[in-house]
């Protein structure tokens, strides 16, 4: 029913810097001081800081808030949608527990910097369509870890610090597989959208 | 006579206790330099060694070498028609070879893309697959399985694998992981951040690759349960099955592979893939023709 029924809007990547960047134009003061940082431009000289520099501090600040809009997409879709079966119950609650547990490393490492709160920008966009069946919102689910992959990536491509490095890469050797996982619960049987070979666009987390 | 015997039993004695303190004391206050041992013969002399600098050139030459053994791997797996017929332990999966070009494909860009990064920061590419990783990896898990093992003095010739196919299946999946936990462990050790986006974007690619194949060997396994092995009753060692979703962070532990037909007590072939290091680096010094 679901087989390779993704939506055109996310099938359909952007180029990752030029969404980013506009994501991140429109916003006013923090996100125009961040554009620099996430442009995926910085790059560490062949002594890199273990722990995070200021810059790291924020863009790892974003991460969290993204992770944390991503749990609490999940938990919408988890108590809004009807009719879940047991085997996609247990892989949604599986990846909101994920994505709670990434929002707690990082704010292990960032400390009293911690945002501690979702992004709203980036929480309104990502929201699934409750009014739907379990098959749809898995398949809405499979463009956001997408794009939570595509966003770690760009973070990542910032990051001085090899302590931030490190936890940004092992959340998206995770969270890339989870699109694949979705897409398989989902009943999508198209490698091309398995394997994810567009990166959806990255999402503006920045406020 | 006596006169003459001026040295009783006790001078003696003490006489004897003081030569010895005496040979002990110039003993450690000696110089004890032996100076170089001799040589015999007409060998050659021993070679030096190079410094074994480890720089971006050299962890981007090896994240290459790991590609293209994988890619080597894949083309073997192709040729000789390895998944073109399913095994028992997974009859309903089909003839993968396709699939397993399309993840070559993959691996094969991913190493054109860091011969880029390569060159960027000055080193050579590296084209060939990775020495170390051919020969204790890969070589072996498909001599075991294809040849098996000759007999030694102290053990009995084991036979090939009972099930090719699916030894195939699980050094396909052990390869993504390693792929992907290769680039993930590169991360630390680039020093520039754009490398480390571009190799995590191969990483990221490589573990969706690796959950995929783990839901065509183990349909509906995607989260990790009560230890899902693959046991065929025979006596030999299980098999653990892979998950879609193994661990909640991307690990950079041993990939545990197990395959081949066991041996005398059943035991089969037990290897942990583990990423890159010292041993299997490939330094500046070293190239594809040596």
């Amino acid at each position: 029913m679901h087989s390779d029924a993704i939506p055109p809007s996310a099938a359909s990547p952007t180029g990752r810097r030029a969404v980013l960047a506009a994501g991140l134009g429109v916003g006013l003061g923090a996100a125009v001081t961040l554009l620099p940082m996430l442009s995926g431009t910085a790059a560490a000289d062949g002594t890199s800081p273990k722990k995070p520099t200021d810059d790291d501090l924020e863009v790892l600040g974003v991460a969290q808030r993204l992770e944390l809009s991503l749990r609490d997409v999940y938990d919408d879709a988890i108590s809004g949608v009807a009719g879940w079966t047991d085997e996609q119950a247990a892989v949604m609650v599986a990846l909101r527990e994920a994505h709670e547990e990434f929002a707690n490393a990082l704010s292990s490492m960032l400390g009293t910097d911690a945002p501690g709160k979702r992004s709203e920008v980036a929480y309104a966009e990502l929201r699934v369509d409750t009014g739907g069946t379990p098959g749809d919102a898995i398949v809405e689910l499979w463009a956001v870890e997408s794009r939570a992959t595509a966003t770690h990536l760009e973070v990542l491509g910032s990051l001085v610090g090899t302590d931030g490095a490190e936890l940004t890469a092992a959340i998206i050797t995770a969270e890339a597989r989870h699109s694949t996982a979705l897409a398989d619960l989902a009943g999508i049987s198209d490698p091309s959208l398995r394997l994810v070979d567009e990166e959806q666009a990255p999402v503006d987390a920045t406020k | 006579m006596n006169d003459n015997i001026t040295t009783s039993r006790r001078d003696l004695l003490r006489l004897g206790g003081m030569s010895a303190a005496i040979a002990t004391l110039l003993a450690a206050c000696g110089s004890s330099e032996a100076g170089e041992l001799g040589r015999v013969g007409f060998g050659d002399t021993v070679p030096e060694l190079g410094p074994g600098t480890v720089d971006d050139g050299v962890l981007l030459r090896t994240t290459a070498s790991v590609e293209r053994s994988i890619v080597a791997a894949y083309q073997r797996i192709i040729d000789e028609g390895l998944l073109a017929t399913p095994g028992a332990a997974f009859p309903g999966v089909g003839d993968l070879t396709e699939q397993v070009r399309l993840l070559q494909q993959h691996h094969a860009d991913a190493a054109a893309t860091i011969d880029t990064l390569t060159t960027e920061a000055g080193a050579e590419p590296w084209t060939c697959g990775n020495p170390r990783f051919d020969s204790v990896y890969i070589g072996a898990i498909m001599n075991r399985s294809l040849a098996g093992e000759e007999a030694t003095d102290a053990t009995p010739a084991i036979e090939a694998s009972d099930d090719v196919a699916r030894d195939m299946l699980n050094l396909v999946v052990s390869l993504e992981q390693l792929s992907t936990a290769t680039c993930q462990a590169m991360v630390t050790q680039v020093s520039s951040a754009a490398h480390r986006k571009t190799l995590m974007t191969i990483g990221a690619r490589s573990s969706r690759q690796a959950a995929h194949v783990a839901l065509v060997m183990n349909p509906g396994g995607y989260l990790p349960g009560s230890g899902e092995e693959l046991d065929d009753g025979s006596g030999q060692s299980p098999i653990p099955l892979p998950v879609a979703l193994p661990a909640p962070y991307g690990s950079l532990g041993a990939i545990v592979y197990v395959g081949g037909r066991g041996d005398e007590n059943g035991v089969r072939q037990r290897i942990s893939l583990e990423t890159p290091s010292l041993n299997s680096l490939t330094y500046a010094d070293d190239s594809c023709a040596s």
